[in-house]
């Protein structure tokens, strides 16, 4: 009968192989050798069709697979008198979801803790993506988004941005064929009058008129601008933000068309911006106005450009392009800068950008924690239903099963405990962002979106089948199934070295995290009690902006100037008043270094300089000390006159050998000198964390002439205190005007710190779970240890052994495994710590003391978690214990 | 089978032991060349089938001189019980109503 030649094909036998597990056990020992035959037998009758044979010979195989095997399933069941109601796989599926339910629903406690502990890492995780999501992975929110970064002009020493001139940017836009167009938007302020108060500022986003067309947005009501608002002679008109309109006008869908004075111009409202369409990390704008044609570049105000790369174009392509067009066009002020496109992320600061992914790397191990510990749970718990599982396995319930009604209860814990993770992430997620980073706005949006829910949902399923698995394969080992359905006495089995691991794996992963927050409070501490140089606590700094409408000549700003330093300095409780170009923390940059004439140059201290201006009393108000010299005009000075002096700092002085007060300072490139009149101490100029030694020096400034200055008021007590009456004192003066800004000193600290604030806050929170879980997870491995041990104990008990040896002996059983993971733990902290260097701040990634601290407190939780199990072992009745075994 | 008709997987190893004995193999070959691959039988659906039928009465295994030319004595031959053969015509001559309804309202064209 046999016809055709050769066997079936490798991959079909295999197939076939693993189809013949589908079968029921009967089957599969009555007939396996008839299903072989009958395997080669279709492949020889497909054969002689034609080609294509090993596909039809699998297709008769697997619809056999899941249409007869079912029956066949049922068939066997119904000869065992055993009810079973669907045989397909989504029917049983079903049925364990069943069960499942019915099962967790009779141990609410133990439900609950396992949904907890997964609910605390599946949120953590789900939260912090949310976090990465928003902030690194996700594009700007607009067609095409993923290819949107920003034209940056740049000084290639020190990142210093510039702003183009109209003339560069026409030719960019005319001539780069790497980019889809260039557009163009300015942040400025607009002041609307208010009945019986000063006029409310509002941030205003000024944009080149293509932009609503190049980002592809439309207006929530009404209509985005476009090029024939900015015509000249058009009508002066207005978007309004959605936030604002949503504050301010209550959603009011008749605002189209509404009035409204804005700098003393009446304008009219076109239409609605959404709130989704930011345009960058700032918050959306309360307006939005379209730049007049032509002038859409202004050199004096920073002017960003954002722009789209050209479909598979790289941003070194781009940069090479733009700089070509530079070539002969003439822009004095843009000589030493290059065209770069950054993309949206590069903005974000490089500590901030560390603890985001350090955090990230946390919260994996925070899951993991979690992870480890249900299914130590679960695992237990298993055990415990030895019964329910010795009686599934006797009725023939093939292994297959088993691992389903594990996996379905793993991923229904799972489920419930993503839900409940993404319901912590978002209330967790409104109180990080009250603890945020200044700059950054409300993260609570960036929790639910589909990417975070589809990372919760990911953990989830890793979760799910790591608890189902974990329990399900370790039970259906012959050692494991005797003692599921034996006697229950104690002996050294496979279930206790798997348990221990599992504790070993929570603890160390606990430690890794504990220690990563102990680095980070420790660097943040390190960080506050930096000392920037200067009396930063009882300075406020208030910036002004004088309108060129009312305040057109030098005149009537310099008698501006005048009133308001006077005004300020009457304030109780002001002891000094002073102007600078910028404000503390954050002096200008310019490369190289100046060179004291007559006197061979040291090496320099560093690739630029910092720079300031400082008006009269400024080292007085700042508290910075003049070490020689003088600090100010050796004669009095009109405002606005060049001064024509500077002072030094320390380190700049002290490379030269004796005094450089007197001696003249050429600048490299740059023709004349300048006298040093002063020297004064070093300050921290661009930030607290900024320890390097950089050359420092102010020009002294005759006192504020420009249409933008920047107060700095020496206080007696809290700055805070001042700047209200600060506020008040200025609009006296003019009763439209606003300061444009209003801080004091230790609002600037706090902003300093704030990233690696958040950072310890979040490795803090972060190891305190994994502190708990993993105590959680200690005395639970414990408790069922000593649950085992009864009859153990009893007889050690009733053969004399006193408490203390009992007691000793519980500890020995659950600290080992807990010593393990803490030197498990430690190695793979001094992997891992190193990563973190950047976010850290004169704290080494080994430090000892965050180490020890760390382990302390792990070892000491992991004690006190085998305490309560050992006391429980002392009232073990070992009459009762011996009786009932 | 219960409620009186056939599965298709039993009529047709019914319909292939309508002629004579044969054994699993057989009976899937035998279904196979008649309809030309139309019809395919896997193993779960022979054997599970088989035996189903043998449980009802419709068939049984036979010691009947296997195939002369069949070398392998160990295989199990099937032949259709009086019984099974009267369910195989009653199936067969309810199928050929369903057929002649099908070309009374030209579902399908009558055979020539």
């Amino acid at each position: 009968m046999s016809r055709g030649e050769g066997r079936a094909p490798r991959l079909l036998r295999a197939l076939s192989r693993i189809l013949l597990r589908l079968y029921p056990r009967g089957f599969r020992q009555g007939r396996a050798a008839d299903y072989r035959e009958a395997v080669e037998h279709r492949w020889r009758l497909e054969r002689e069709r034609g080609g294509g044979a090993g596909w039809r010979a699998a297709r008769v195989l697997l619809v056999d697979a899941f249409t007869a095997a079912p029956e066949l399933r049922r068939d066997e069941a119904a000869r065992f008198g055993v009810r079973r109601s669907g045989g397909t796989m989504i029917e049983g599926t079903w049925q364990d979801v069943r069960i499942g339910l019915r099962s967790l629903a009779r141990r609410p406690a133990f439900t609950a803790l396992v949904v907890l502990t997964l609910g605390a890492g599946i949120g953590a995780h789900a939260g912090l993506y949310g976090v990465l999501d928003r902030f690194m992975l996700r594009p700007l929110p607009f067609e095409g988004g993923e290819r949107m970064g920003f034209v940056t002009l740049l000084f290639p020493e020190t990142g210093g941005m510039g702003s183009p001139t109209q003339e560069l940017l026409e030719r960019w836009r005319e001539g780069a064929t790497t980019l889809e167009g260039i557009e163009v938007y300015r942040q400025g302020t607009a002041l609307r009058p208010v009945p019986d108060g000063p006029p409310e500022r509002l941030s205003r986003l000024e944009v080149s008129p293509g932009l609503a067309a190049f980002l592809g947005v439309e207006a929530v009501v009404g209509r985005t601008l476009g090029p024939d608002d900015a015509r000249p002679g058009a009508p002066p008109t207005v978007l309004v933000g959605e936030a604002y309109w949503t504050r301010e006008l209550g959603r009011d869908p008749g605002v189209v068309g509404r009035t409204l004075t804005l700098n003393d111009t009446t304008v009219t409202v076109a239409g609605v911006w959404p709130a989704w369409a930011t345009l960058d990390f700032d918050d959306a704008p309360d307006l939005m106005v379209v730049i007049p044609e032509g002038a859409e570049a202004d050199p004096s105000r920073l002017t960003l450009m954002i722009t789209r790369l050209a479909p598979g174009v790289d941003p070194e392509r781009a940069d090479a392009e733009l700089a070509a067009l530079m070539e002969g066009v003439e822009f004095e002020s843009l000589r030493r800068r290059s065209p770069h496109v950054a993309m949206p992320n590069e903005f974000l600061a490089p500590a901030f950008v560390t603890g985001l992914w350090v955090a990230w790397v946390g919260v994996l191990l925070l899951l993991g924690v979690a992870v480890v510990n249900a299914t130590s749970l679960l695992l237990n718990r298993a055990v415990t239903r030895g019964e329910e599982i010795g009686v599934r396995l006797a009725l023939g319930s093939s292994g297959a099963r088993l691992v389903r009604l594990f996996l379905v209860e793993g991923g229904l814990l799972a489920l419930v405990g993503a839900g409940a993770g993404l319901a912590l992430a978002r209330w967790g997620g409104a109180a990080l962002a009250a603890m945020a980073p200044g700059r950054f706005p409300d993260l609570t949006d960036a929790v639910w979106n589909g990417r975070v829910v589809l990372a919760a949902l990911a953990a989830a399923l890793v979760a799910t089948v790591i608890c189902g698995l974990v329990p399900a394969t370790h039970l259906r080992s012959p050692a494991v199934r005797h003692l599921l359905t034996g006697s229950g006495a104690s002996r050294r089995r496979r279930g206790v070295p798997l348990g221990a691991a599992l504790v070993t794996a929570q603890v160390a992963l606990a430690l890794v995290l504990a220690v990563g927050a102990g680095l980070g409070f420790r660097s943040l501490r390190a960080l506050a009690t930096v000392d920037p140089g200067f009396d930063v606590e009882r300075l406020a700094i208030l910036a002004v902006s004088l309108p060129s409408a009312r305040y057109a000549t030098d005149e009537e700003r310099i008698a501006f100037w005048a009133r308001a330093t006077d005004e300020l300095r009457s304030i109780p409780g002001v002891e000094g008043v002073t102007t600078s170009g910028v404000p503390p923390f954050s002096f200008s940059i310019f490369p190289g270094e100046p060179v004291v004439v007559g006197e061979d140059p040291p090496p320099p201290l560093d690739e630029f300089t910092s720079q300031a201006s400082a008006a009269e009393d400024y080292f007085e108000v700042m508290g910075i000390p003049i070490l020689e010299g003088r600090g100010e005009p050796a004669g009095p000075v009109e405002p606005g006159e060049n001064v024509g002096e500077m002072v030094v700092n320390r380190a700049f002085a002290e490379r030269y050998p004796g005094s450089v007060v007197g001696r003249e300072v050429e600048f490299p490139g740059m023709p004349g000198t300048t006298p040093i009149v002063g020297v004064v101490e070093n300050v921290r100029a661009h930030g607290l964390d900024d320890g390097r030694q950089r050359a420092q020096y102010y020009m002294l400034d005759s006192g504020p002439a420009g249409s933008y200055e920047r107060f700095i008021v020496r206080t007696a007590g809290d700055p805070a205190s001042v700047l209200a009456a600060a506020r008040e004192r200025i609009t006296g003066i003019d009763p439209l005007l606003v300061p444009a800004s209003a801080t004091t000193g230790p609002e600037l600290v706090r902003g300093q710190t704030a990233d690696r604030r958040f950072l310890a806050t979040l490795l803090g929170i972060f190891g305190s779970i994994a502190l708990l879980v993993a105590s959680l997870g200690v005395y639970g491995a414990v408790a069922l240890a000593v649950n085992r041990r009864r009859r153990e104990t009893g007889v050690r008990v009733a053969l004399g052994a006193g408490t203390g040896r009992v007691v000793r002996h519980v500890l020995g059983l659950g600290f080992r495994p807990v010593a393990v993971g803490l030197v498990v733990g430690g190695i793979l902290t001094r992997v891992l710590a190193p990563y973190l260097r950047a976010a850290l701040y004169e704290v080494g990634p080994a430090d000892p003391v965050s180490y020890a601290a760390a382990v302390a407190l792990l070892g000491a939780a992991g004690l006190a978690a085998c305490l309560i199990p050992a006391r429980r072992a002392l009232r073990v009745d070992p009459v009762r214990t011996l009786r009932s075994e | 089978m219960g409620d009186g008709s056939l599965t298709r997987p039993a009529f047709l190893i019914l319909l292939a032991l309508s002629d004579r004995p044969r054994h699993g193999l057989g009976i899937v070959e035998e279904v196979d060349t008649r309809t030309d691959g139309a019809e395919k039988l896997g193993p779960g659906s022979l054997y599970g089938t088989l035996k189903r039928l043998a449980t009802d009465g419709l068939v049984r295994e036979t010691d009947e001189a296997p195939d002369p030319t069949d070398d392998d004595p160990r295989r199990r031959y099937y032949r259709l019980t009086e019984t099974g053969r009267d369910a195989l015509r009653a199936e067969a001559a309810h199928l050929r109503t369903l057929v002649e309804v099908a070309v009374g309202k030209h579902v399908l064209e009558a055979e020539a």
